[in-house]
C-alpha cells in the first residue's frame, strides 16, 4: 500500500472518533472531522504536522447541509496546504470557533456567518462584516433571495 | 500619564525638558480615520481610540467595497465571470484573475500550453511591477515625500502602456483566460519590454536614493509599527508583510505554478541594510527588491518566450469544468491570494471562495496599531499596501 497523507494519519490515531472520512485521492486532500471535535484536530494539525497558518475559512452551502472548510497551511517547512471540513445541518449551523487559537479564524468566521449564515460558538466577536448589521439573509445561500429595496431604496433596477 | 513606545518616552523631551507636565489631565477621544482620508488607501474606515496622539485601540471596519463577487461569480458563467476578479485586487488584476483560473484548471485538470504560461508570467509580473513601484511611491507620499512618487510614476506608466498595448487594457486586464490568455504579443513588444526592464532597474538606484535611505523618511520608519514573523504567521499575513518580517516564503518558489520552477530568482527577506526586521522600513525595501527580481523573471520569460499555442483548443466559449474541487494559492503583488473553488458540472461554478490577501493583512491593524502614535498608524497603514477592493472583494 502507498504512503498514508500524514495529517490524516495523525488525525485518525489522535482522535478515532472524530474523523468521518478521509479523501487521500485526486487533487485536493481532506479530511472531514466531527464538527465538535475541529477545535482538537486543529491543534493536532498545529503539534504534529508542522501547520503554522490558518490560510482560509470558506462555508459552502451543498442545499441538504452546510460545510466549513479550513484550509491550513505549512509555511515555514515543507509548503503545503492541509484541508479540514465540517458538515453541520442546515437547520442548526453551529461549529465552535478557532478565533482563541487562530487570529485569522477571527475575520474568516466572521464573513463565512455574514454571507453563508454558519454561527461560529464563542466567537469574540459575531456580528457582520462586510454587508451592513440590518441586512437580512445570507447571501452566499442557495435559497437566497436577492431584496428588492434596502431602507426605500430600489435595488430593482 | 507617562507612556512609553517605540523608545520613546512622553514625558522627555529631546534634551531632557519634560514634553508634557507630568499631572496634566488627558481624556480618551473615539474618532474616525476614514473612509475618506486620503491616507487609508481606498475606502478603509478605521474607528481609533485614543489617548492625545497615542493609539490605544484601533478597530478597521471593511466592508464598503463590498460586491460579494463570489456570489456574481456564482451566477454568471464561467467566461462572463473572469472578468469581475479583476476589480478585486484592481492594482494586481492580471494576478487575481490567475489565481482563480488555475484553481478552476486544476479541478478540470487542463493542460495550459508553454507559451501561455509564459505569457502569464511575464504579465503579471509587470502588473507586479507597477503595483510595488505605486505602493512604494504612495508610502513616500503618506511620509511627506512628493517627488519620488512622481519618479516612480514615470516607469510605472511605460509599464502601464506596455500592458495596454499587450492586453487592451490599462488597469483591468481581462487578458487570462480559462485554458490560457487571450492573445500573443509581438516581437516588437517583447523587445521594448526587455528595454523597459533596463529602464526601471536603471532607476532602482535614484529611488533608493531619493526615497529610501532618505534621512527623513528612515526616521519615519525604521524600527515603527514592528510586526514579528508570529504575529503575521497567526493572522495569515502575507506577501511583502510576512517576509519583510523574516520568514522565507513566496508561493512563486515554495508551490511554483504556471512554470514559475524555470526561472532563476531569490527571494528577498529581511534584515536588510538598514532597519530592524518588521520594521515598516523592512516592509518597503522588500517592495523594491521584489522589483529587481521580477525584472529578472520578465526577462528571462521573453528571452526563452517558447513557440506554440497561447489557449487550450478545446476550451472555448461555453466550456464547463466538470464537477470537481481545488485549492490553489498563489502570489500577487499584496500577497497570497487562493481559491477554493467548487463545481458541480453546471455552467457556472458551485463556489469560489476567493482569500483576499488586504482581508487578512488589514486584520493585523487592530494587533499591531495598538500604542502607536497617529502619526505611525499612518506609516504602519502605508506599508502594510492593502487595496480595499481586494478586501471587501
Amino acid at each position: 500500500m502507498s504512503e498514508r497523507w500524514p495529517p490524516a494519519a495523525a488525525l485518525e490515531e489522535a482522535l478515532p472518533d472524530a474523523v468521518e472520512e478521509v479523501s487521500e485521492e485526486g487533487p485536493h486532500k481532506f479530511v472531514r472531522v466531527r464538527a465538535d471535535q475541529i477545535v482538537k484536530a486543529a491543534r493536532i494539525l498545529r503539534e504534529s504536522c508542522g501547520v503554522d497558518m490558518l490560510h482560509q475559512v470558506s462555508g459552502v452551502d451543498y442545499e441538504d447541509r452546510f460545510e466549513v472548510v479550513y484550509h491550513f497551511a505549512r509555511v515555514k517547512s515543507d509548503p503545503g496546504f492541509v484541508c479540514l471540513k465540517v458538515s453541520v445541518p442546515r437547520d442548526n449551523p453551529v461549529v465552535p470557533t478557532l478565533a482563541h487559537d487562530w487570529a485569522t479564524a477571527n475575520w474568516g468566521e466572521r464573513e463565512t456567518w455574514d454571507l453563508v449564515g454558519i454561527r461560529f460558538e464563542g466567537h469574540p466577536h459575531p456580528y457582520r462584516i462586510m454587508l451592513p448589521e440590518d441586512w437580512e439573509g445570507h447571501p452566499l445561500r442557495k435559497d437566497y433571495e436577492f431584496p428588492t429595496d434596502y431602507h426605500g431604496i430600489d435595488c430593482t433596477e | 500619564m507617562t507612556t512609553q513606545i517605540q523608545g520613546v518616552r512622553l514625558d522627555e523631551g529631546e534634551r531632557g525638558a519634560p514634553l508634557l507636565p507630568r499631572d496634566i489631565q488627558t481624556e480618551e477621544l473615539v474618532f474616525n480615520m476614514g473612509p475618506q482620508h486620503p491616507s487609508t488607501h481606498g475606502v478603509l474606515r478605521v474607528m481609533l481610540r485614543t489617548d492625545g496622539e497615542v493609539v490605544l485601540g484601533c478597530q478597521p471596519l471593511v466592508g464598503n467595497l463590498h460586491r460579494c463577487c463570489e456570489k456574481i461569480l456564482e451566477c454568471l458563467t464561467y467566461t462572463q465571470g473572469l472578468p469581475y476578479v479583476d476589480r478585486m485586487d484592481y492594482l494586481g488584476a492580471l494576478n487575481m484573475e490567475l489565481g482563480l483560473v488555475l484553481a478552476v484548471e486544476e479541478a478540470a485538470a487542463v493542460e495550459v500550453p508553454k507559451r501561455a504560461q509564459y505569457l502569464r508570467v511575464i504579465l503579471c509580473e509587470i502588473n507586479r511591477v507597477i503595483s510595488h513601484l505605486l505602493a512604494a511611491g504612495q508610502f513616500g507620499l503618506d511620509a511627506g515625500a512628493f517627488t519620488p512618487f512622481l519618479y516612480m510614476f514615470r516607469e510605472r506608466e511605460e509599464g502601464i502602456l506596455l500592458l495596454n498595448e499587450a492586453t487592451g487594457g490599462r488597469l483591468l486586464y481581462h487578458y487570462v483566460r480559462y485554458g490560457g490568455v487571450t492573445r500573443d504579443v509581438s516581437d516588437d513588444w517583447r523587445r521594448r519590454c526587455i528595454e523597459w526592464c533596463d529602464t526601471v532597474a536603471g532607476h532602482m538606484d535614484e529611488y533608493n536614493n531619493l526615497l529610501t535611505y532618505n534621512h527623513i523618511f528612515l526616521n519615519r520608519t525604521v524600527g515603527v509599527a514592528m510586526i514579528d514573523a508570529e504575529t503575521a504567521l497567526s493572522y495569515g499575513a502575507t506577501g511583502p508583510i510576512l517576509r519583510g518580517a523574516g520568514v522565507q516564503r513566496d508561493l512563486r518558489k515554495d508551490m511554483p505554478y504556471s512554470s514559475y520552477e524555470d526561472f532563476d530568482f531569490e527571494i528577498p527577506v529581511a534584515p536588510f541594510e538598514k532597519g530592524v526586521v518588521g520594521d515598516s522600513w523592512s516592509r518597503h525595501r522588500q517592495r523594491l527588491f521584489e522589483i529587481e527580481e521580477s525584472l529578472k523573471i520578465i526577462k528571462q520569460a521573453v528571452d526563452n518566450l517558447p513557440e506554440g499555442e497561447t489557449q487550450h483548443k478545446k476550451i472555448t466559449r461555453g466550456w464547463k469544468a466538470p464537477a470537481g474541487e481545488a485549492y490553489v494559492a498563489s502570489e500577487t503583488p499584496r500577497g497570497e491570494m487562493s481559491t477554493y473553488f467548487v463545481s458541480d458540472g453546471g455552467k457556472s461554478p458551485y463556489r469560489a471562495r476567493i482569500r483576499g490577501p488586504s482581508f487578512y493583512n488589514i486584520a493585523l491593524l487592530t494587533e499591531t496599531a495598538r500604542g502607536l502614535l497617529i502619526g505611525d498608524l499612518i506609516m504602519l497603514v502605508g506599508s502594510l499596501d492593502f487595496t480595499l477592493g481586494d478586501c471587501d472583494r
